[in-house]
This record gives structure tokens, C-alpha cells and sequence, in this order.
């Protein structure tokens, strides 16, 4: 992207709309160890299921 | 005869549609030749062989595709011809650690093949001068060459998936963001998560997101990004598709208002190149090869801030003039990757081996 249109870009960008607020954090999600096993199961059955019908 | 060796033929993936490219090319050209792999694809068994079955001879050549760690590494080792990598890059183990114990042993075995097999190949290609960097720095002494992934345009020429088109088709009434590309750490989906949030709460509640790829191997990290969509009560707004087919992924294309990348780690990112064939914008994070991918056409951004890039993405979707320069743009980056411009480059670099082939450019 040549300079000009990136100068054009950053003039025409509205930052007034937006308010940073305090979402949460990403490392800090736990996913259980049995949440995880159940989800397996699930996605090795769709797999199945999904490969039957193709 | 040249003898292209993966460790997985598989269909629809980005390496393995390479390999088969690079075989479509030599055909045309008749030029004789062959892929082996570890593992391939039922619906692929004409066109590949097992590994094992494969006897080298001293006229070879061999191309060894690396994307990770496998046993066929230290086969290439012992092959008494000329042989070379193509490196389409290993996604960095750290990013695996938390999600998948045996992708990060794999992706560790990577690092280690392709730091044994520096001293041992005759040529070296890259999909991108960022992954012929790497070579550099590991200590690659033969000539390197960057390869682009070899993409056939036509292919995308077909029907979308009409049951998605008419699922979410509702006439530009919903802004469709699209991102491309299988549930992994490295692409941090996540942080694709909190721009739209920013951009459906302060500048287009009307806006849909789609991230279109597989979970498979990474169900660990795809539950986090679940449980972040629904903290932030997205859950209507957020479409996870899963493994999809091929004219799924087409139909998904033809929705999508604007492709948003905020990838750490890319050899060289497909979906950014599909964007361009289908007149998607981009707005992407700046980080490893996506910029070289991305060239002068779509939007770069330096910093992961989510308020700057929900700026940037309403800004883009709604100032035509603006739209106009970045689809001009990415015209002119498509054309640089076609595959007539990388089949002249391929046949060229087969030819300066050792008059393998007898094509004249």
C-alpha cells in the first residue's frame, strides 16, 4: 500500500466512536478436562456422521 | 524423474494442493513424474503412493515438501540424487503447548529435520522470502529460491453451496466478516473475536462474524474461544463452521464483506490470496509472512489494538473510494501469483538442476 493511501486511510479512520473496556482476558478461560473429553466424543460422532453423508 | 515426498497427501489442504499443483504443472509439461507419501488420501490413491513403495534411483529428483516432523526426513538423508526441501514452514511448538502435547513434539520434530537436513540438500525453495529467511538463518548454504504456493484460479470457478448462501444471504442487510482458516492458537481467533466485538457495539450492530475452518486436533482452544463468545454474549453473532467442503468455503467467499486476519504466525496464508480472487478487502495484522503475502493490496496494521482495528474495518466497509484503491490493489497482487507466473518460475528452477527437463522459457 503506497504511503498516500495509507495517509488517506488514517485521516478517514474514526477512532471517536470506540471506549476501550475491561473484557476478559483470554488466558484467563479454564476449559475442564471433562468438558474437553465430552467434546471429543462429539466431534469424533459429527466426524463419523459427516464422512457417512459425504 | 522428479519425486515430490510429503508425509500427508490429504484433500484440500494447502501443502498437499501444492504438491499437486507442482504435478499438474510437470504433466503439462511433460515431464515425468511421481508423488510419494506417509499418508494419502483414499480419493487421492491414483494419483500418489505409499512411501514405502518408492526405490530411489541416481537420475531423481527429489523434492521433499517440510511442514512439520516426520520419519521420511531421515529417508531423504540416504537418497543418493539430487534432492531438495520445499519449506512451507513449521508452525512454532510454543503455541501448541497448551492445547496438543503430540503437535508440539511433532512441530519440535520439524525444527530438528530441517536443521539436520541443512548440510544434506542440493536446492532449497520457499513459499515465501519470509520462510527463505529461516532457511538463511538455520544455516542453509545451497541456493534458496522462493516458490509462491502454486494457486489454479479456475478452481474456485464453481457453484457455491446454495443451502449457506441461502442460510445467511440477506442482501447486504448484515455485514459479513470473514476469517479464513483452520481453530489454531497461531491464528488467534480470538483477537478477531474482541475487533468485532468493538465493531457490532460501536459502529455496525448489524455485522455477522464467520470463522470458517476445523477444529480437529485443537477442540481444547476452540472451547476457550466458545466460552470467550458467550462471556461476551455473541453467541447469535458468531458463526463457527467447522470442517467445511469446498463449495462451503465458496459460498462463505461470496458473503463476506471483509476478511479479517489477526494471525501471528503464516509461511504464506492461502485464505489472503482467496480473498483477493473473491474482491474481499483485507485488514490484517502485520506479522510474519502476511505482509509479503499481502504486498500493496488490502490494509496492514502494526498493533493489536481492537479499537483501531474495529475503526479501520468500518472504515474500509464503508467508504467506497477507499474500497476502490484496496480492490485495485489486490488485483494487481493476484496477478503476481497466478499460477502461469509461478509454472514459468517452477519449469526454470527444474531446468537449472541439471537439465532434468527439456522446456525452454
Amino acid at each position: 500500500m503506497d504511503k498516500d493511501y495509507r495517509l488517506i486511510l488514517e485521516k478517514s479512520i474514526n477512532m471517536n466512536k470506540c471506549k476501550e473496556e475491561n473484557l476478559i482476558r483470554f488466558d484467563t478461560i479454564k476449559v475442564s478436562y471433562l468438558e474437553y473429553i465430552i467434546f471429543k466424543i462429539y466431534s469424533k460422532v459429527k466426524k463419523k456422521i459427516r464422512e457417512k453423508s459425504e | 524423474m522428479i519425486i515430490q515426498i510429503l508425509d500427508t497427501l490429504s484433500y484440500g489442504d494447502a501443502v498437499s494442493n501444492h504438491a499437486l499443483g507442482i504435478s499438474k504443472i510437470l504433466d503439462k509439461n511433460e515431464i515425468e513424474n511421481k508423488i510419494y507419501a506417509n499418508c494419502v488420501d483414499s480419493r487421492l490413491s491414483d494419483i500418489a503412493k505409499k512411501i514405502d513403495t518408492y526405490t530411489n534411483k541416481k537420475d531423481d529428483i527429489v523434492i521433499y515438501h517440510l511442514s512439520s516432523g516426520c520419519a521420511i526426513a531421515d529417508l531423504i538423508s540416504s537418497y543418493d540424487c539430487i534432492k531438495g526441501i520445499d519449506y512451507h514452514n513449521i508452525t512454532p511448538a510454543c503455541y501448541m503447548h497448551n492445547y496438543n502435547k503430540r503437535l508440539e513434539r511433532v512441530a519440535n520434530k520439524g525444527r530438528e529435520d530441517l536443521y539436520n537436513l541443512r548440510n544434506v540438500v542440493n536446492f532449497a525453495w520457499a513459499d515465501s522470502d519470509y520462510n527463505a529467511s529461516e532457511l538463511e538463518q538455520i544455516g542453509y548454504k545451497c541456493k534458496i529460491d522462493t516458490v509462491p504456493i502454486i494457486m489454479d484460479y479456475n478452481e474456485y470457478k464453481i457453484n457455491p453451496e446454495k443451502s449457506i448462501l441461502d442460510k445467511y444471504d440477506d442482501h447486504g442487510w448484515v455485514t459479513n466478516i470473514i476469517f479464513v482458516g483452520r481453530i489454531a492458537p497461531n491464528k488467534k481467533q480470538e483477537d478477531v473475536i474482541y475487533d468485532f466485538y468493538y465493531y457490532k457495539k460501536y459502529y455496525n450492530n448489524n455485522s455477522r462474524l464467520f470463522l470458517v475452518g476445523n477444529y480437529n486436533h485443537f477442540e481444547k482452544y476452540y472451547l476457550k474461544l466458545q466460552k470467550l463468545v458467550n462471556k461476551l454474549n455473541l453467541e447469535t453473532s458468531i458463526i463457527f463452521t467447522g470442517h467445511v467442503k469446498f463449495s462451503e468455503i465458496i459460498a462463505y467467499y461470496k458473503l463476506a464483506d471483509l476478511f479479517l486476519c489477526e494471525s501471528s504466525h503464516e509461511g504464506f496464508c492461502v485464505p489472503l490470496i482467496e480473498s483477493m480472487l473473491f474482491d474481499i478487502p483485507i485488514v490484517a495484522y502485520n506479522s510474519s509472512a502476511v505482509g509479503e503475502t499481502m504486498g500493496d493490496g488490502g490494509v496492514l496494521i502494526d498493533d493489536k489494538d481492537p479499537c483501531k482495528t474495529a475503526a479501520v474495518v468500518d472504515t474500509v466497509i464503508n467508504d467506497s473510494n477507499i474500497r476502490a484503491i484496496i480492490s485495485s490493489e489486490q488485483k494487481k497482487r493476484l496477478d503476481q501469483f497466478s499460477v502461469h507466473m509461478t509454472e514459468k518460475k517452477l519449469i526454470n528452477l527444474l531446468y537449472s538442476l541439471g537439465g532434468c527437463c527439456e522446456v525452454y522459457y
